[in-house]
C-alpha cells in the first residue's frame, strides 16, 4: 500500500503559444511522500501546478488521483476530490475575511443545492476556521479581519492553511516559504511535516535547500519545462542537481 | 484611532449626507421639512434604483454604461404597449423585466460569452444600439401615458411612505441580501476582489459574471417602471442617467476596480446627488451650477478614498509591527 501512486502527473505538455512551459513530464507521488520539485525560475513549476489544479488544461498527458483522470480546466473537481493547493501568489481576497478566505468557492450553505444559490451559514464557517487554524497552531486576530489589513506572513498562513486543511490525498505547495522571516518559516513547515503523518501526501516546490533537506524524502527537478533529474533529497546530490 | 479612522471613512458618504443637510438646513428653512425631504427621497429614487444595478457591475470591476439607455427602452416600451395594446397593460411588469433580462443577455454574451475584452467599450456601443432601438419603438422620443400600475407604483403611498422609496429599500434590501448573506453574492464580491483567485478557488467565475449583466440590467428594467410611472410618459434615455447613477456609486464608497461597494451607502450617494440638486434649486441658485455641484461631491469621494487607502496602509503596517514585536 505504502508504495500506491495517489497523484500521478502522465506526460504532461503545456504549451503557451510556441513556448513549451511543460514537455511530457511525468512523475508520481505515493501515500506518505514528500517530493520536492526544484528548478530555475521559468523552468514551469507552478504551470506544473496550475495544471494538478485544473487551472490550466495540458495539451498532452493527464493528472491521475488514485489512479482516475482528473477532468481538465475545472479546479473544484480537483479540490472536492481531496487536492490541496497553495499557490506561489496565494490567491487570497484582499476585500474578504479571514474566514471567507478559507472557504471561498466552497461555503458552508443551506440549502446546499443548487450550488451557489443557498444562504451561506456564517456561524458554521465562522466556528469550523476557528476549529481549523486552532489545529494548524495558526494564530491570527480577529476571523472578521479582511486579509487586506494582514502581515505578509499572517497572508502567507492563511493561504497554508487553507491549502492543506481540507486536502485528504495530496496537497501542492509552490514557493510556500518564500518571503517569509525565520519564524514563520519554520510553522509552515512544522504543518508540512504534519501532512505525511496524516496519511497526505506532498508536493513541496521550494528554492531553499536547507528545508528541502529538512522535509522531503525525494526530489525532481525541472529544467526548461523538462524533467531531468529525481534524487533522494540528501543534502549533497541535491545540491549538485540544483546547479 | 487608526481603526476608528478607518470607520469615519466607511461611514463617509452618511457623514457627508448629514453635513450637506445641515448646510442647507442653514440656509434655507424650508430644507428640513418632512415634505421637503420626502421630496428629496422622491427625487432621488430613479438615479438611487439605477445606482444599485450599477453597483453590481462595479463590483466585479467593470462598468455597464448601457443600463440608461435600458431605463428608456423600458419607459418607451410600457407606453406603447398601454397605447397599443391596453388590453396586456397587466403584462407591463413581466413585459419590462423580460426587456431588461434581454439587453443584459446581449451585454453578457458579448463581454463574457465572447470575450469582447472591454466591457465599457461593449456597453457604450449597447447605450446606443438600445438608444436607438427606444427610438425604432416610440417613432419619437417621448409617448405620452403609461399603464395605470405603474403611475400607481409611482404616486402612490403605503403608511406614509411614497411608493418610490418602498420599491429602493425593497430592492436595496434585496441586493444587500445577495451580496452579502446568498454564496452566489459572496461570489461577486470575491471576484471583485480577486478574479485569478477566484478561479482558483473553483468559483464559476464566468457564470458568475454572465449573471452579473442580467441582474443590473434587470434593475434597470424595475427604473424604467418607476421612470415611466413618475412621468406618466415613455422617454427616450439621453444617455446621462447613467453617469448619475455611477456618481452615486462612487460618492457611496466602491472601488471601480471592484470588490468594495455598499448597498446602502449608494442609496446614501443618489440621496447626496439628490439633495445638492433640491437645496441649490431651493436657494434658487441657477440650475446651471447643479452639475458643478455634483462634479465637486465626485471628485471629494475619490479623494475620500484616496485617504482611505492611506488610513488602511497604515493600519496594515502597524499590525504587522504588533505581530513581530508580540511573539
Ligand atoms: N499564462 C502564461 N502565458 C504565457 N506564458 C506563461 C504563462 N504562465 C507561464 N508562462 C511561461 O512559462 C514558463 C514557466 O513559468 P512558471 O511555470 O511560472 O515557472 P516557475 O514557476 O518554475 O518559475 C515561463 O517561461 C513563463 O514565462
Ligand atoms: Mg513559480
Amino acid at each position: 500500500m505504502a508504495d500506491r501512486a495517489v497523484l500521478e502527473v502522465a506526460g504532461v505538455t503545456k504549451r503557451f503559444g510556441n513556448h513549451a512551459a511543460l514537455d511530457a513530464v511525468s512523475f508520481a507521488v505515493h501515500e506518505r511522500e514528500v517530493v520536492a520539485l526544484l528548478g530555475d525560475n521559468g523552468a514551469g513549476k507552478s504551470t506544473l501546478v496550475k495544471c494538478i489544479a485544473g487551472i490550466h488544461r495540458p495539451d498532452h498527458g493527464t493528472v491521475l488521483l488514485d489512479g482516475a483522470p482528473l477532468p481538465p480546466g475545472t479546479s473544484a473537481a480537483g479540490r472536492d476530490s481531496g487536492i490541496g493547493i497553495v499557490f506561489q501568489d496565494l490567491a487570497l481576497f484582499d476585500n474578504m475575511s479571514i474566514a471567507e478566505n478559507l472557504f471561498a468557492g466552497r461555503e458552508p450553505c443551506r440549502p446546499r443545492f443548487p450550488r451557489g444559490l443557498g444562504i451561506v451559514r456564517r456561524r458554521v464557517m465562522l466556528d469550523e476556521a476557528r476549529r481549523t487554524l486552532h489545529r494548524l497552531e495558526v494564530q491570527v486576530p480577529n476571523l472578521r479581519t479582511p486579509v487586506g489589513l494582514l502581515s505578509g506572513g499572517q497572508r502567507q498562513a492563511i493561504a497554508v492553511s487553507r491549502g492543506i486543511a481540507f486536502a485528504r490525498r495530496v496537497v501542492v505547495l509552490d514557493e510556500p516559504t518564500a518571503a517569509l522571516g525565520i519564524r514563520e518559516r519554520t510553522n509552515v513547515l512544522r504543518l508540512v511535516r504534519q501532512l505525511p503523518e496524516n496519511g497526505i501526501a506532498v508536493i513541496l516546490i521550494s528554492h531553499n535547500l536547507e528545508e528541502v533537506v529538512a522535509v522531503a524524502d525525494r526530489a525532481v527537478v525541472l529544467r526548461q519545462g523538462r524533467l531531468v533529474g529525481e534524487v533522494p533529497a540528501r543534502p549533497r546530490t541535491t545540491r549538485r542537481w540544483c546547479r | 484611532m487608526l481603526a476608528l479612522g478607518l470607520r469615519l471613512i466607511a461611514a463617509g458618504p452618511v457623514i457627508v449626507l448629514l453635513c450637506i443637510w445641515l448646510v442647507f438646513s442653514l440656509l434655507s428653512p424650508y430644507f428640513l421639512t418632512a415634505s421637503n425631504l420626502t421630496n428629496v427621497l422622491v427625487q432621488s429614487s430613479s438615479v438611487a434604483l439605477l445606482a444599485l444595478g450599477a453597483l453590481v457591475v462595479v463590483m466585479v470591476g467593470s462598468l455597464d454604461v448601457s443600463l440608461g439607455s435600458t431605463v428608456g427602452l423600458c419607459t418607451i416600451v410600457s407606453a406603447v404597449v398601454f397605447r397599443d395594446h391596453p388590453s396586456l397593460a397587466w403584462l407591463v411588469v413581466p413585459l419590462l423585466l423580460a426587456v431588461g433580462l434581454a439587453m443584459g443577455a446581449v451585454n453578457a454574451f458579448c463581454i463574457v460569452g465572447l470575450r469582447i475584452g472591454n466591457a465599457f467599450i461593449v456597453t457604450l456601443g449597447m447605450l446606443y444600439v438600445i438608444q436607438s432601438l427606444s427610438y425604432v419603438v416610440s417613432g419619437g422620443t417621448q409617448v405620452p401615458n403609461v399603464p395605470p400600475q405603474l403611475v400607481a407604483l409611482a404616486n402612490g403611498s403605503l403608511l406614509g411612505v411614497p411608493g418610490p422609496v418602498l420599491l429602493v429599500l425593497g430592492a436595496g434590501a434585496l441586493l444587500w441580501f445577495l451580496l452579502n448573506r446568498v454564496a452566489w453574492g459572496r461570489w461577486i464580491v470575491a471576484i471583485g476582489g480577486n478574479r485569478d483567485a477566484a478561479g482558483k478557488a473553483g468559483i464559476p467565475v464566468r457564470a458568475v459574471l454572465f449573471s452579473v449583466y442580467l441582474i443590473a440590467s434587470l434593475f434597470a428594467a424595475v427604473t424604467g417602471m418607476l421612470v415611466a410611472g413618475l412621468n406618466n410618459s415613455g422617454t427616450v434615455d439621453n444617455g446621462t442617467s447613467i453617469l448619475q447613477a455611477i456618481a452615486a456609486v462612487v460618492i457611496g464608497g466602491a472601488s471601480l476596480t471592484g470588490g468594495r461597494g455598499s448597498t446602502w451607502a449608494t442609496v446614501v450617494g443618489a440621496v447626496i446627488l439628490g439633495s445638492i440638486t433640491n437645496g441649490l434649486t431651493l436657494l434658487s441658485v441657477s440650475t446651471n451650477w447643479t452639475p458643478f455641484a455634483i462634479g465637486a461631491a465626485l471628485v471629494a469621494a475619490v479623494g475620500l478614498d484616496a485617504l482611505r487607502g492611506t488610513v488602511e496602509g497604515r493600519l496594515r503596517v502597524r499590525q504587522a509591527q504588533i505581530q513581530a514585536g508580540g511573539a
